[in-house]
């Protein structure tokens, strides 16, 4: 199951580690955040998609997200969780107050994320970009006492999305929509992916965006990675989801501001069936 | 500087990380039971009966237990110490009862006695498997009595979620529980788990009554999966 925690972090949270990213930054421009990210799951989307209740599993991440623009038309990307914490809660009979199993945590680095935006097209407020993230096996694929305390897959996959968004006055504040499609091609014997998205915004009160999105994997079915021969780590492979959130970002200056995210799986399957919490610091050196 | 500091500070604990407990439902009904499975005793031999109490989480507790006949002239026994012995042929109920938080309890077993005892019978057991979540589970399955321990062989029907990360299966008398489980079979043992059809477990050192249920469970996120009620087949 640690890829509930490492597909939400490296799916959920690095897509929505910015808005508006249809739009390349500009040459010499940048953005970057800081944030922490927070699951706890008492239940899971099942292989068959309905939910069942599982032992209280945790996923704290803190990470940096970056992009910077080495031209107009091309940006470098970056998402470096550099502390995850897996941690499932002690199960103690409601009987007597033993505990039946011991609680058990592991701290180590996430699977790291890099990456390029193309500016492939932009005519006044309409945008089209491809994105090429190398994703890295730099977290830890086996960890506990029972090797499911996870902070990465093991494996190194490359996702290609392509991006369209188009900026508008909404009731005279400025908004935005995008969406983009996505292929995944995974290694290791995971399946690849097909994922999609949906992203619409407001700014309001000058210095407040509000946004939702949508997002989609799924999977492709193509691995060979099964429960028999991962050692009890089939929740690597085969992940479905439909994830809708919410953000606030909040510029307390210029270039300085917070976010707040909510985000949780409607549909899935093996995967965590409760909402994650994000909050961060950008600056947006625009 | 200092604004950023306090923001920092407040985003990383207002995030709960921090191991917690979940607290686990695993009362089951206190119980008394006669362990020895043997069903027929010749006639002029003696024997002892043995018997264990079930506390309200399945585990072995201390108790005291009363003996009775239900035929003393086929079948005499001490009401206190469980020897019994076959005086004549002929069918008597052994009882045993215990008392528990709960009140009385009562367990039974028919024993015959024969002139012949060349075909000395232990009850053989069997269950079905049903599923407590949406994953996959079921078959059937029985278990015998073997030399040095006992013999549980899955059926051809069986079935175990193969998409189920850490597949265990557990012999226990509290299906709500791990504690006091004996796991036989496990995804991360020698030879892996088994999943689908006929398959043989031989288990030394366990008797026929030492175990209520046969479950499966995904072990690493404690999810009970499938549960069978061991009973006399």
């Amino acid at each position: 199951m640690r890829q509930l925690h490492a597909i939400i972090v490296v799916a959920i949270l690095l897509f929505t580690q910015k808005s508006q990213s249809q739009w390349t930054n500009g040459k010499g421009k940048a953005y970057y955040k800081l944030a922490a990210w927070s699951l706890v799951a008492d239940q899971h989307y099942t292989n068959s998609g309905q939910i069942d209740p599982n032992a209280t599993r945790g996923n704290f991440t803190m990470s940096f997200y970056g992009e910077y623009g080495l031209t107009d038309k091309l940006d470098i990307i970056s998402y470096v969780p550099f502390f995850t914490r897996i941690y499932q809660n002690a199960q103690v009979s409601g009987i007597t107050g033993n505990v039946l199993q011991e609680g058990e945590s592991l701290n180590a680095f996430g699977d790291l994320d890099i990456g390029v935006r193309y500016l492939l097209y932009k005519k006044k407020n309409l945008s089209f970009s491809t994105t090429l993230k190398f994703g890295l096996p730099t977290g830890k694929n086996s960890g506990g006492s029972d090797g499911s305390y996870q902070t990465g897959d093991g494996e190194f996959n490359q996702l290609l999305t392509v991006d369209a968004g188009i900026s508008y006055q909404l009731f005279q504040k400025p908004s935005y929509a995008k969406t983009f499609i996505g292929f995944n091609n995974r290694t290791q014997g995971f399946s690849d992916e097909f994922q999609y998205g949906f992203e619409s915004g407001i700014k309001l009160f000058d210095k407040l965006w509000v946004l939702g999105r949508l997002h989609s994997v799924n999977s492709l079915q193509n691995g060979t990675l099964t429960a028999q021969n991962t050692q009890g780590s089939i929740f690597a492979n085969n992940i479905e989801y439909v994830a809708v959130g919410g953000e606030a970002a909040y510029y307390i200056t210029k270039k300085f501001g917070v976010t707040l995210n909510y985000t949780s799986a409607i549909s899935g399957r093996i995967i965590y069936a409760n909402p994650s919490i994000s909050g961060g610091i950008f600056l947006d050196l625009k | 500087m200092k604004k950023l500091k306090i923001v920092l500070i407040t985003i990383i604990l207002s995030f709960n990380s921090c191991i917690d407990e979940d607290i686990i439902n695993d009362s089951v009904p206190e119980e008394v039971r006669i362990i020895s499975s043997f069903t027929t005793l010749k006639v002029g031999e003696m024997a002892t009966l043995e018997a264990s109490f079930f506390n309200n989480i399945g585990e072995i507790e201390d108790n005291s237990f009363i003996w009775s006949s239900s035929n003393p002239s086929v079948l005499s026994i001490d009401a206190t110490t469980s020897s019994i012995s076959a005086n004549v042929e002929g069918t008597a109920i052994i009882t045993v009862k215990a008392i528990g938080k709960t009140g009385d309890l009562t367990d039974s077993q028919t024993i015959e006695v024969v002139a012949d005892n060349s075909i000395n019978i232990d009850t053989p057991k069997k269950g079905t498997f049903s599923k407590t979540t949406s994953y996959k589970a079921a078959g059937d399955f029985e278990i015998t009595k073997t030399s040095n321990g006992i013999k549980i062989e899955l059926a051809s029907n069986y079935v175990a979620d193969t998409s189920l990360p850490g597949f265990a299966l557990f012999l226990t008398n509290n299906p709500n529980s791990l504690a006091n489980a004996l796991q036989i079979d496990a995804y991360d043992d020698a030879d892996g788990a088994h999943y689908t059809g006929a398959f043989t477990y031989n288990i030394e050192n366990v008797g026929l009554n030492d175990y209520k249920y046969l479950v499966q469970w995904c072990r690493p996120f404690s999810i009970l999966t499938g549960k069978a009620l061991i009973i006399d087949k």
